[in-house]
Parts: structure tokens; sequence; C-alpha cells
């Protein structure tokens, strides 16, 4: 009787169809999160990472009673890091160092990709710490949220590694830093002595740099300033690019329209020096005019072999992943560590010359 | 009775909540991550913050159109936050922000329904206008220093609700209040079912534009005071690509893009799914590449997922139908 | 509106971004002469090449009601699959054929989603935008350099001069134009599109087939990101699955401030290509006068906001007529 008051005759037909439509509908949520399910899981076994997730089944039963089982037992270490943007080249690096490091000293890993999104950092952090790892290595494409990330760390006791890029601030246990204002210092004095080599004592030289919010790199193009100002080259311009190679590549036309007797170009990362290469190439004048990157990616070696580009600076991401894995370790036994700064807490990772014949050239250092 | 028929047509089905628990329930099992309640209060903290945000974007959404710049005006209120937060306390810094949020919002509206100007270009224009002012504001980064601001978005209510779904579920309701019952939220509705209509019966459709876009501003604007919160710092360029992210939400929680109905509560709840479905992946190891195909088949599927249910619907009639006809040869 | 409004607006729907273009040159002379330089006018058509052919083909979708969000992915597939075929050793006309169908295969990919799943377009090619970008990845996550090796028949594209003084980029940009403007204007294609995003629903009734359309529309648009993908390379000399991103925006805002209609129906091809070239002046010319990023993106701002205003005032006109 009630039914009849609320789905009056004539709605009966719609009453049935409605019925099943409700039916369908849960039908096809239960289907779509079923696919959902079987998408995620198919990826997840045939991404081949998920060793890190299997073994933490083992790991964390054995975490709960052999925990005091001493520094040695590396074994029962479950290791989070948090990495930047998996597609860079840099950062590939820094992966494989970490994950070779990881499996050697036989702690079990557990990776996530931020995306180059700084709310992804603090969730996949958030996410890591909430894991129950032992100790969060993280290289942040935001360090100003790094002092969020550590205050969350330090109450379930996690020691936070940073690797590169900077630690915004926060009282993290290490950081791994490359040199980027004694990096950009050591292109200038290359560049000084290819100068010096075709007798070039003065000139313009330009500068394309990376957006503004990157504090850190954009510290390379300070260094590289210094020195050649310092030898008496004047500053023709400095043209942000925003790590773009297309940016990069028009805002080399651009200088080279303003200020074509430039000599030297000093771009703060390698996908831009490409860029501005590729713009000189074009412009008939490789050879002439100078170019330096920052990096050390594969491709900026294959420039300077095809003699677009005369040099880069590389850092050493595996070796600073690497060393990630062993700070992280260290802390969770306990151990002291050694700085190389103890006031800012920072271990310094080298960077070294590319030079113009493709190999790894040493005797350009700042002190 | 026609009243309820109506109002049953408005909600839209609920299909999404269906989703997102038993994707819950399928995680429980087969992932222990999921087993903690950290977990889950990660996800419903983060969700949160782009919830809020598509509280005020389903308004647009109702009305057919989309704001592109709440990225940008998060910029700009992170940005002025962090100026302003040490100099007068948070109160009143939340204060002068959300006064913020609906400048921008009066500023969009404006520029729409006063200069005609067609709302996706609109935006889009004032996207790149709000991120440049962030930058010549301040172009570096800041770090908060406050931490009991910081801990707005972090905290949990007797260790397991966090405020900032706390937040969300009031700031929703709210919204839903000016949706349902205002008849600010009726003549939305009745601008996003046919604008000719809405003008004929009376509706001031100029001030409504105007006044969905300061609601957008709004909400954007609470958004941002919680975002700054948790991240603990702004940046001029942060939150880049928010505004995708969050109307994904909205269309995946029903609210047509052509406008006329909506639901808030069906985007906070999208809004947790996307978020559920990106902590799942991270959880199983799901190589990074391949998540975003996987996130892009995802939402494909959601979107479509009245149309799938056409299709299977008519295969299973049409075979029904075959049956049938088969069956009445044999009688024959 | 008076007649000689009405005669104003026809006037300015043709070449009023056009004038407006003009402007924005002559203030530039005033500023600094060498903006305006032959050269430089050059240099910015080159520049212009890229958004301009993408820009040409989004047009269609735009004109057929849609948005395809995802030619920035598109074009960074399109990037990776050159580069990787180049130093694999394979010619470049072989390259560039496979970038061809990578954009095809993408736009029919678009198409069946919009048409067959009845997705949106806004939110379907958001979707196909995050999926193609990791495909991308998957098939190449490192920027592959193209060195003097393997990039010499590409750099034509980027360095040649047709006839020994037509420089290509321009070339191909006049073509895709001249292309677009035929197909849009007479064939039966362009009428159908014209139709589909007028009303759709009277699309449909009159017979036209608006699904095989509208699926051809985002191969265009794909095939154009695939172009515009291939002009990318070449003039940049690398291989970069983040090449394209933030590019749908620049093809958009191109289109937008050509005139052509959001709610579908009417394009504008003059205007597009107009359009196009004016964002890349602004930039350019605020580039060489120092003046940084922010300032760029602002400047880009006000000039889509003042030539949306002017649209807007006619439209507020022609309403008083009603």
């Amino acid at each position: 009787m009630k039914l009849r008051f609320l789905f009056p005759v004539k709605q009966v037909r719609i009453d049935q169809i409605k019925k099943r439509r409700v039916n369908m509908k849960k039908v096809t949520s239960i289907l779509l999160a079923m696919m959902l399910m079987l998408t995620l899981v198919s990826c997840g076994n045939s991404s081949g990472e998920t060793t890190s997730n299997t073994t933490s089944d083992t790991t964390n039963d054995t975490k709960s009673t052999g925990d005091e089982g001493g520094s040695a037992n590396t074994g029962n270490y479950t290791i989070g890091f948090s990495v930047y943007d998996l597609s860079n080249e840099y950062f590939q690096s820094m992966m494989e160092g970490v994950e070779a490091a990881a499996e050697e000293n036989g702690v079990t890993l557990i990776t996530h990709d931020q995306k180059s999104s700084e709310s992804e950092l603090v969730t996949g952090a958030t996410n890591l710490i909430n894991q129950g790892v032992d100790a969060l290595i993280v290289s942040p494409c935001k360090p100003e949220v790094m002092s969020t990330i550590v205050d969350l760390a330090k109450e379930s006791n996690i020691p936070v590694i940073i690797l590169d890029i900077g630690d915004g601030g926060s009282d993290k246990d290490a950081i791994v830093v490359s040199d980027m204002y004694g990096g950009g210092q050591i292109a200038g004095k290359y560049a000084l002595s290819l100068l010096e080599a075709d007798s070039v004592t003065e000139g313009e030289f330009a500068i394309i740099k990376c957006e503004e919010s990157a504090v850190y790199a954009i510290q390379r193009g300070e260094g590289f300033k210094s020195i050649m100002e310092e030898a008496g080259f004047t500053l023709a311009t400095e043209l942000v690019a925003n790590s773009d190679t297309t940016e990069a590549y028009n805002a080399m036309q651009d200088i080279l329209t303003s200020y074509p007797d430039v000599k030297v170009i000093f771009a703060e990362n390698d996908n831009m020096a490409l860029g501005a290469a590729s713009a000189i190439d074009e412009a008939g004048k490789t050879g002439e005019i100078l170019v330096f990157g920052f990096d050390g990616n594969e491709s900026a070696v294959e420039a300077i072999l095809d003699g677009t580009m005369s040099g880069t600076i590389a850092q050493q991401p595996v070796e600073i992943g690497r060393l990630g894995i062993e700070l992280a370790i260290q802390r969770i036994n306990g151990e002291e560590l050694e700085f190389d700064n103890p006031d800012t807490k920072e271990i310094y990772a080298d960077v070294y010359l590319i030079d113009s014949t493709g190999e790894a050239n040493h005797e350009f250092t700042v002190e | 009775m026609e009243k309820k028929r109506r109002f049953h047509i408005e909600y839209g089905d609920h299909g999404i909540l269906y989703a997102l628990i038993i994707f819950w329930i399928v995680l429980i099992i087969t992932n222990e991550n999921f087993r903690g309640l950290a977990f889950f209060q990660t996800i419903l903290t983060k969700a949160s913050l782009n919830a809020i945000c598509g509280i005020g974007m389903t308004f647009a959404v109702i009305s057919g159109a989309f704001d592109l710049s709440i990225a940008s005006q998060v910029a700009l209120n992170g940005v002025v936050l962090t100026l302003i937060l040490p100099k007068i306390g948070i109160f009143p810094s939340i204060i002068v922000i959300l006064l913020l949020g609906v400048l921008m919002g009066t500023i969009n509206g404006l520029l729409i329904s006063k200069l005609r100007i067609p709302s996706f270009i609109a935006t889009l224009a004032m996207q790149m206008a709000y991120r440049a002012v962030a930058q010549l504001i301040n172009s570096s980064p800041v770090v908060v220093d406050n931490s009991g601001f910081k801990k707005m978005a972090t905290y949990k209510i007797a260790g397991i609700i966090p405020t900032a779904f706390l937040i969300c579920i009031i700031l929703g309701i709210i919204g839903t209040i000016i949706l349902r019952k205002m008849k600010l939220g009726r003549d939305i509705l009745a601008i996003g079912n046919s604008q000719e209509a809405a003008i004929i019966s009376g509706i001031n459709v100029a001030k409504t534009e105007i006044m969905i876009y300061l609601i957008v501003g709004l909400f954007t604007a609470a958004s941002s005071v919680m975002i700054v919160s948790y991240l603990g710092s702004s940046n001029y360029g942060m939150q880049s690509g928010l505004e995708f992210t969050v109307i994904s939400a909205v269309v995946l929680g029903g609210t047509a893009l052509i406008g006329g109905k909506g639901s808030i509560f069906n985007t906070i709840v999208a809004a947790i799914f996307l978020i559920s479905i990106r902590s799942a992946m991270d959880s199983f190891g799901v190589d990074s590449y391949w998540q975003r195909v996987v996130e892009g088949v995802i939402l494909i599927i959601a979107f479509s997922i009245t149309e799938i249910r056409n299709i299977i619907n008519t295969v299973l009639v049409k075979r029904k139908a075959r049956k049938q006809l088969s069956v009445q040869k044999v009688s024959k | 509106m008076s007649k000689r409004a009405k005669k104003f607006w026809l006037i300015w729907d043709r070449i009023g971004i056009l004038c407006i273009l003009l402007t924005v040159m002559i203030v530039f002379g005033i500023l600094d002469s060498k903006i305006v330089s032959p050269t430089q006018l050059l240099t910015a058509l080159n520049r212009a090449a890229v958004s301009g052919i993408a820009a040409a083909g989004m047009m269609f979708a735009i004109c057929a009601g849609g948005f395809d969000l995802s030619v920035g992915s598109i074009l960074s597939l399109t990037s990776c699959i050159i580069a990787v075929q180049l130093t694999d050793g394979k010619s470049t006309l072989f390259a560039i054929v496979m970038a061809f169908l990578a954009g095809g295969v993408c736009g029919i990919i678009n198409g069946l989603l919009i048409t067959k799943l009845k997705i949106q377009t806004f939110v379907a090619t958001l979707a196909t935008q995050l999926a193609f970008a990791g495909v991308t990845l998957v098939y190449c996550n490192k920027a592959i350099q193209l060195t003097s090796k393997v990039n010499t028949q590409l750099k034509f594209f980027s360095t040649g001069k047709l006839f020994g003084i037509l420089p290509m980029p321009i070339v191909l940009l006049v073509i895709a134009y001249v292309i677009t403007y035929l197909v849009y204007n007479f064939t039966s294609f362009g009428t159908k599109v014209r139709a589909i995003g007028s009303n759709e629903s009277a699309a449909r009734t009159t017979g036209i087939k608006v699904d095989v359309t509208l699926i051809l529309v985002f191969v265009v648009t794909g095939v154009s990101a695939a172009i515009a993908g291939v002009l990318n390379t070449a003039q940049v000399s690398i291989g970069d699955p983040s090449l394209g991103e933030g590019f749908e925006l620049d093809a958009i805002t191109a289109v937008v401030l050509g005139g052509t209609a959001l709610s579908g129906g009417k394009g504008n091809v003059f205007g597009t290509l107009v359009g196009a070239i004016l964002v890349v002046f602004v930039k350019m010319g605020l580039n060489i006068l120092g003046a940084g990023e922010a300032y760029q993106k602002l400047a880009v701002a006000i000039v889509l906001l003042f030539a949306l205003t002017i649209n807007g005032i006619k439209l507020i006109m022609e309403k008083g007529d009603k």
C-alpha cells in the first residue's frame, strides 16, 4: 500500500527497471573495483618491483622479535626511498645506486616516485613512515616541505637522510650535497682555460637559468658567473628557461640576436644546454661559442663527442644513492655520522668536469 | 511525490561510494599496508585537501563551466599566507586568505559575466595571471615556522579522525546547504540546466554567475590554507596541475560536465577514490611509468562507467531476445 | 546595432586579431627596434611553427565542440619515437612515418573513447594525456641526443630552406594552414565538423556520421601534434619524453585568440595562425626586453583577456539587438 503511494501506478514499470538498474549498479561497481585490482596487481607483478613488498611480509614478522638482534643484522632493516622524479636520468642513476647498495647490504627497500609534485612527496613520505620503515631517504623535489616530513619521522624515531637538492632548513640526520656553486666554478675555470688556449681574454658570456624556484640549482650559474667575471669577462645576460629544452633553444636564439659576439654559454642543466647547443649549431656557430651544461647526462656526453657542447659538470648520483643507504644503516644502528660540515650536517659528494673529450677531467677543482 | 522523484534524480546514483567501499575492502584483504589506520588517515587527509577545492568546483561544473585558475589561486594564497602568518597570527591570516580567495573569485566572475568572456578562457588567462603575481610577490619558497598552524592539517581528533577530513565534511555540509537549500544553489542548478530557461524564470544570471566563481574562490582559499598547513611551506610553483585532479574528482563523482546536476558528497568520495588509487599503486610497487598509464585507464573506465553499463545492458538484452526468439521458433 | 557597427564586427571577426598583433609589434618596435627587425620577425615565425601547426589541428577539435588535452603527450611520444628510431639506424623517413602513425593511433584512441564510450572530450583527453605520457616513458625514459651522425636529414625541417630562400618551418606552417583552410571551408569534412560543433543532435538527425567524423577530428589533432613533434625535435635535436609538457595550453590559447568559439561551429583559420604568432611574439619581445617569466605570463594573460573582452563587447551588442 505504502509503495503505491510513493510510486503511482504508471511508474511501476520504471520501478522494475530501477530495481534492475540498482542491481546493475552494484554489479558494475564490483566489476570496476575488480578490474582495478587486477590491473594494479598485474602491473605490479610485471614491473618486477614486488621484491620490496613480498619480502616485507617476512621482515615485518621478524622485526618485532629480532629487532634487538644487533647492528650486523641488516637483513631485518626496511628502508624507504622517495625520489624526485624517475622520468629524469639523474634520478634514475640515483635509484640504481640506492637499489644496488640496498641489495648488497641485504636491506629491504621500498621506493616511491614523487613525479615532481610536492604533495606527492609529503603523502609518499608519510606512507613510508606509516609502513614502519627503519629509515627514510629522500631526494626532495621541493626541499621546503622537508621540515614537515622530518618532524613526522622524528615522532616515530625514524632517521631521515636527504640526498642532494637541499634540506629546506629541516633538522634532518644528514644531507649529501653536491657543490652546486663549486660545480659552476669548475665549469668557469675550464671555460677560461679553453678561451686562453685561443688567446681570448675578454668578451661576453651568458647564463641560461633554471626556474627561480629551484633555489639550489641556480647556484650553479652564480658559481660560473663569479669565476668568469673575476677573469674580466662581462655578463651579457641571464635568461630563465625553466629547465626546458625548447625554451633554452628559444632563449639561445634571442641571446644570439642581442649579443652576437657572445663567447661562452653556461646552462644550469644539460637539457637546456642541449637546446642552446642546437640553436648555436643552426646558426652555424658551433665551435665559435663554448657551451657548458650541468648533470653529466648521457645525452650531453653524446653532444660533447659530436662537438656541439664543450663540457658538462657531472654529479655522482649513483654514489650519492649508495651513500644514502650506508648513512641510513649507520643511523639505524645508532652510530654517529661523520660530516664534512658538522654545523649543517652536510656530507659532500664530488662533482667533476667532463671535458671536451667526453672524459672525466679532475684537473679542475675548487678548494 | 513529484518533488521526491526530482530530488532522487538530482542526487545522482551513489555508485562511486559503493566502488570506493569495495575497493577499500579488496585492498585491506590483499595488502597489509592498508590494514593500518594511519594509511587511511593519510589518504583521507590528502583527499580532503583536494576535496575542499572540489566542493567549490562542483558549483562551477554544475553551472556548465570550469575554473582552471584554482591551482594558481592556491599558489597566490599560499605565498601571501606565508608572508603574513608570522606577522598577524593564524586566525587573522586565515580571514585574509579567505577574503583574497573571494576577491580572486569575484574577478573571475566579473570577467565571465560582465565581459562575457567564456569561462574556459577567462580562467585560463587568470591561471597565468595569478601564478605570475605569486611569482612577483615571492619567488623563493618559504617554510612555515608556526607549528600550531602546521598541526591543522595533520592533527587527529581522538587520535582517529584527521582534522582535514573533519573540516572537509563540515565544508561539504555547508556547500550542500548552499546548493540544496538556498535560492542561490537552485539558481545555479537552473543555469546549468538551461541558461535561457533560467533567464526566463527571472533568475539574475549575471549576479549568480559571479557568485559561482566567488564560491569557487572561497573554497579554494580554504583549501589553500589546509594545503599550506599540510606542506608546511609555500612556493609560487606549487600545486601545478591541481585543477585537473579536482575536475576529475568532480566529474568522477557524477557531476555532469553539461551541467544541471551534481553532488558535493560524491565529489568528496571521488576525491578519496582517486587518492586511494594512487596510494594503492605505490603500495603495490607499481612501476611509476605504468602508474601514469594505469591512472589514465582507470579514469577512462570510471568516466565511461555509465556507457559501459549501457553496453553490457544492451548485450544482455540482445542475448535474452535471441534466446526468446529461438524458443519461439522451437515452440512453433 | 547600427549598420556601421555590424560592418565593424564583421571586419573585426576576420582581422581583429591581426590588428592586435600589429599593435603589439608597433609597441615593441618603439621600445626596442631590434624586436621588429626582419630577422627577428622570421625567428618569430619559425618559433610559431610548432605551436601553430598543433593549433591548426586543435582548431578542428574545438570547432567540433571539444578539446584535445593530450597533444602535449603525443608530441613527447613522437619526439621519443623519432629519436629512438634514428639512433637505431632507421632512416629519417621511417622515423617520421612511425611518428605520424603514433599520432594517428593516439587520435583514434581519443576518438573511440569519445564516441564509443561517450566520455566528454575534456576529461577523456585528460586521461589519455596521462596514459600517453606513461607509455612514452615506458618506451623511452631518457633524453636522447640526436648527433650530427643521425640528424642531418631531420635538421632540414628546422634549418632547411625550400628553393634556397624559404625557411622550412615557415613553409610547413603555411602549408598546414592552407590545407586547414581548404579542408575547413571546402570539404564535406569541414562542413560536418562545423555542423557537429553547432548542434550535435541536429547533425546526427541530418544523417551525418557523427562518430566517424569525430574520430577523424581527433586523428587530425593527433597527426598535427605529431608534425609539431617532428619539427620541435628537429629544432632541439633531442628526443625527450617531457618535450611536450604544457604544450596543449599553448595550442588552445592560439586557437582561442584566433576567434574560434569554444562553443563550437565557428572556426577562424587565419585567426588561429595569427594567434599562435601573437603568443610567440609577446614572449619573444619581452624576453629581448629582459622582462622575466612572470611578466611574460602576465602579458599573455592580458592579451587573452583583451582579445576576448572585445569579443564580449560584440556579444553584448548582439544581445542588445535581440
